[in-house]
């Protein structure tokens, strides 16, 4: 065999399909960083819609519901538009409620989730890659131990061995939160976090303790007993 | 010779490693996959059990993670009315059962003492020689008069513990010395919330809070007292760029630096500002009509007269005083003396504050109020409560989503198992009085006593019980889960009181300011040690489940409460029941809880829980009630565990539903809008004490330090000594720097502390917070009380502030 086979044996047989491999695991690896990545699994959907303030259904959330009269029943509640900015309002039973010349009546969104995420999200404090900045483990430069549960979350899907609502085995590493916030005056001015500043770091105290649930569905501990 | 396939191209050789291969690989796959399952971290914890923080009235629900029999790990609970929020103090519980013994050796009770009374020293004793010594002392003590004995307990026993100290005193023993730490904390708000509406207890909830525009906080520092709450706030005023956060506070507190609007008022001076609002809300057309014509009316005290028109007189020789009914134009005259211009300059603030305030309160879509002890603390704090629910009644901002008076709890359980148990003075269970012959003949049957058992006359309120322990009226006293040796006001006094009585301290703590002048301390069972059901500020009940077992020989309080009330029948000097059964026959928390479920469903009662069985309770993150049955789940046509709101439609208690609202606890369904005119406060700056003290709380540290300081990471975030904060100005004019030590003296005492010079104070107010046994600030507060509640004045006191010779500490 010549040189030039061998060459072209080799670029064909082991350096494209090789190369082509890993181009696709990086790209599969970047892809996954974007949220549309992590909103195509429907166990993590909800935890997507709540941080853009959708509904369950992936549809607008209702607004406070203002119209409410002495007495609790609600005789209409408002529901954003898909576009995040107005609501329309409508009465109890999901119709759009008309003004006087047969238009959608609409005002101004103001309530939105209040999760962590949520306000993250809403106020744009992170710009894109919203589910990899706060989990900042997988990915292509993750670590192994992200790399082995994203092997064992792959094993659990095909072959349908996991229940819903899905559940959190192990914990929440601070330093998630603490990368972008540890170091800004206004964490640095709170006593509480230098008295706290061990168990923080060990994630023995979670952060969102005082500053609420990441998510509306906030996971809850697997071994918690009803 | 290998067979080739025909169809595929392989030998069997090579279908065969091709099978092995794919099997391996799959093998591999599969292994690598239980490998990987194995090794996931399981977290800090291993089970998560669902619980109920131990400190203030938040009622904040927590996951309690254990590993080893250990508390690992605390969480605050998503599933629980605080929705996932604690505080820094909740979230290092998990060292509190083992800090002050597993953590430094030091200071949990793990076997009864004996105090010999002539060396001042404790010795070790078993628990049948301590109680034998406790029997005998009450024995002999009710033998000669059985007001001859008093309980304390407080707002932090469970509520089984508390009803059954109440039913033992008051049914047993026929004494109705039963008193405790609510009296200085949620007593102005209950009988506030009592003469207003007829019953006790907010008609709010938290959700009001995600719904209202306007938040009017006042005496209330929640931003370090009720984190979690204030959290809750935060969001709401967040995601609504109309709402508004007004804070009314002499000081420029961590809630105020929040605030939209700060009213920095003059200490005390509250009640004159919500008769200004008042005044501005009816003269300015800010009155829901329609809501106050339909359900409420005008109503004021006078002084009472006999026939010949001479001034008629109480028993203990007081000026007599009646309600009569106003209409709104009478009620709108006697306002008049409060009109912004008029009143401002006293309360310290400008006229447009008080008339913006007003109708931001009157013309929001939800206002809510929300306060503590600036407000209860006072002795004009039943009147104050009067006002702001006035306030909300005028401008119709109550029994709506959004909008409702929503008094903030101080202890975790005071609003459970002390307001709804009856355990107070005045009380019997589920809001009976004692001066109501109807409601003792009630409590009686139900308690299968003969009719007559239970005392018609009041007890002693807390003040008084510790005069009476001065004056040697009562020589025992059995204090239960609180240190009001350091809670109390004029603090010295009462000290001395204490070492006078026989004094039994059930405590989990022995190094309390309390245990310390104990004569028996009996070693308690603290938090998860125990069992049992806890309330907190939205008449949410919730279960505490156990999960350690106590430390030492360490008991529960209802444990103590049982072996007392045991030896005390077999001294004979408890009533007998009817029935011939033991009259503390409820051992457990389960059969006292069922006892205290069915009472509250009597007669009487407007508080019905039946509903909370012990297996529901287990199962829900906490049930509101009133929840007559276990099926009750709907409030306001939601579904919702117990009802969400009072008076309104959804409860249960209304007697026609189809109604909006009804205020049922009045008899005529009618809330009253008091008028409370402004009386002088006792202390005022006068030239030898020119400056106003206020007390309060600070975030790392809850009530007297006792759990608390007992934690290293809260520890170090909290000066030790305690600091008096200075305004700036009157420090300038003292020549005192930060750091110095300054002593602060009233008519009542006096005590040494490092100042910390600040903006917060107004000028010529100081503040001291009160968890430091060091620097005992409550020797120097006020004990004056307010004519209603009997709750003492601790948030205004006239004091002097000088400088210590000139020495200096150093800022820890």
């Amino acid at each position: 065999m010549t040189t030039t086979k061998l060459i072209f044996t080799f670029v064909g047989f082991v350096a494209l399909p090789l190369g082509a491999m890993a181009l696709a695991s990086y790209q599969v690896f970047e892809g996954v960083k974007e949220v549309e990545a992590c909103g195509s699994c429907h166990v993590m959907q909800s935890k997507v819609f709540d941080m853009k303030s959708l509904d369950a259904e992936g549809n607008p959330l209702p607004v406070q519901d203002e119209e409410c009269k002495r007495g609790g029943e609600c005789k209409a509640v408002k529901l954003l538009d898909k576009d995040g900015k107005t609501v329309k309002l409508r009465d109890r039973n999901g119709k759009v409620v008309k003004d006087k010349d047969d238009q959608d009546v609409e005002v101004e969104m103001l309530v939105k989730s209040r999760s962590l995420a949520a306000r993250h999200y809403s106020k744009g404090w992170i710009a894109d890659k919203q589910c990899y900045n706060c989990h900042t483990d997988y990915s292509f430069a993750g670590s192994m131990k992200a790399k082995g549960d994203g092997f064992r979350h792959l094993a659990r899907y095909i072959t349908g061995r996991y229940e819903e609502p899905i559940v959190f085995r192990g914990y929440y590493d601070n330093n998630n939160c603490l990368k972008c916030h540890g170091e800004t005056e206004k964490y640095l001015l709170v006593p509480s976090h230098h008295a706290i500043a061990e168990p923080l770091a060990t994630s023995q105290t979670s952060c969102l303790n005082c500053h609420g649930p990441a998510h509306a569905d906030h996971p809850i501990p697997l071994s918690y007993q009803e | 010779m290998a067979e080739k396939s025909a169809a595929s191209g392989f030998n069997r050789r090579e279908f065969l490693m091709g099978l092995a291969a794919v099997g391996g690989a799959g093998a591999l796959g599969a292994g690598t996959w239980g490998v990987l399952e194995a090794m996931v971290p399981q977290g800090i914890a291993a089970t998560w059990h669902k619980g109920v923080c131990r400190y203030c009235g938040n009622g904040c629900g927590v996951l309690i993670g254990m590993r080893d029999k250990k508390v690992v790990a605390i969480r605050g609970d998503f599933k629980a009315t605080n929705k996932g929020f604690i505080c820094i103090k909740g979230a290092l519980l998990n060292a509190l059962n083992t800090a002050g013994y597993g953590g430094n050796g030091e200071g949990r009770a793990l076997t009864p003492k004996i105090r010999d009374k002539k060396t001042g020293t404790v010795r070790e004793a078993s628990w049948e020689e301590a109680m034998s010594l406790v029997a005998e002392r009450f024995r002999a003590a009710i033998t000669k008069n059985k007001d001859a004995v008093a309980f304390y307990g407080s707002g932090q026993l469970l509520t089984e513990e508390t009803y059954t100290a109440n039913k033992l005193f008051k049914g047993g023993i026929r004494t109705n010395n039963v008193d405790g730490n609510p009296r200085l904390c949620m007593a102005s708000a209950a009988v506030g919330y009592t003469q207003v509406f007829g019953k006790d207890e907010p008609m709010g909830c938290y959700e009001d809070m995600d719904k209202a525009e306007v938040f009017f906080i006042t005496g209330a520092n929640m931003a370090i007292a009720h984190q979690p709450s204030f959290e809750r706030i935060k969001l709401a005023r967040q995601a609504n760029p109309k709402s508004k956060i007004i804070v009314v506070d002499p000081r420029r507190c961590e809630t105020a630096e929040y605030a939209d609007i700060h009213l920095h008022i003059r200490p005390g001076y509250d009640l004159m500002l919500l008769n200004s609002m008042a005044h501005v809300v009816l003269n300015d057309n800010l009155v829901d009509r329609a809501f106050v014509d339909a359900h409420c009316k005008f109503v004021r005290m006078v002084p009472d007269v006999n026939e010949d028109g001479s001034p008629k007189m109480t028993p203990q020789g007081q000026p007599a005083m009646k309600e009569v009914s106003l209409s709104m134009d009478e009620y709108r005259g006697l306002l008049d003396p409060y009109a912004p211009e008029v009143v401002a300059e006293r309360i310290g603030i400008a006229p447009e504050q008080i008339r913006e305030v007003a109708h931001l309160f009157a013309k929001s879509k939800g206002t809510i109020s929300c306060w503590t002890m600036g407000i209860n603390q006072s002795s004009r704090g039943t009147a104050t409560n009067n006002m702001l629910s006035a306030m909300h009644l005028l401008t119709g901002q109550i029994c709506k989503p959004g909008a409702t008076p929503l008094s903030m709890t101080g202890q975790p359980n005071a609003c459970g198992g002390v307001r709804d148990c009856g355990a107070l003075s005045h009380l019997l269970p589920h809001g009976r009085l004692v001066m109501n012959e109807k409601h003792r003949a009630e409590v009686e049957r139900l308690w299968d006593l003969e009719p007559g058992t239970i005392t018609p006359a009041l007890g002693k309120h807390t003040i008084a019980m510790y005069r009476a322990m001065e004056a040697g009226e009562i020589e025992c006293l059995l204090v239960m889960c609180t240190n009001p040796a350091q809670s109390l006001p004029a603090g010295e006094r009462y000290r001395r009181a204490m070492e006078k009585a026989f004094l039994v301290v059930a405590e989990a703590f022995e190094d309390s300011e309390t245990a310390k002048l104990a004569d028996v301390i009996l070693p308690a069972a603290l938090w998860i040690e125990k069992e049992g059901v806890m309330g907190q500020t939205e008449r949410r009940y919730q279960l505490v489940e156990k999960l350690l077992e106590p430390p030492g020989e360490a008991r529960s309080d209802l444990q103590i409460l049982v072996d007392l009330a045991e030896r005390l029948d077999e001294a004979g000097v408890l009533s007998k029941t009817q029935s011939g059964a033991a009259l503390i026959s409820a051992k457990t928390p389960r059969e006292v809880w069922n006892e205290v479920r069915r009472m509250s469903a009597q007669e009487n009662s407007v508080y019905n829980y039946e509903g909370m069985t012990w297996e529901r309770m287990q199962k829900e993150h906490g049930i509101q009630w009133p929840c007559p049955s276990p099926e009750h789940p709907a409030s306001g046509g939601k579904e919702h565990p117990g009802t969400a709101r009072r008076y309104m439609k959804g409860d249960p208690m209304m007697s026609d539903p189809t109604q909006d609202i009804e205020f049922y606890g009045q008899p005529d369904k009618r809330a009253k809008i008091w008028f409370r005119p402004w009386s002088n406060l006792p202390q005022e700056p006068s030239e030898k004490f020119p400056i106003i003290l206020t007390t309060g709380r600070i975030l790392e540290q809850w009530h007297t330090g006792t759990m608390t300081q007992r934690m290293p990471e809260l520890k170090a975030a909290s000066p030790y000594p305690a600091t008096i904060e200075i305004n700036i100005q009157d420090a300038h004019a003292m020549n005192v720097k930060d750091g110095d030590m300054v002593i602060v003296e009233s008519q009542f005492g006096q005590v040494q502390g490092p100042a910390k010079l600040s903006t917060g104070p107004r000028k010529g107010v100081c503040f001291a917070a009160f968890y430091d046994p060091g620097m005992f600030i409550n020797a120097v507060v006020s004990d004056a009380f307010d004519p209603f509640s009997f709750e003492p004045e601790f948030k205004v006191t006239a004091v002097s502030l000088k400088p210590a010779d000139g020495s200096v500490v150093p800022r820890s």
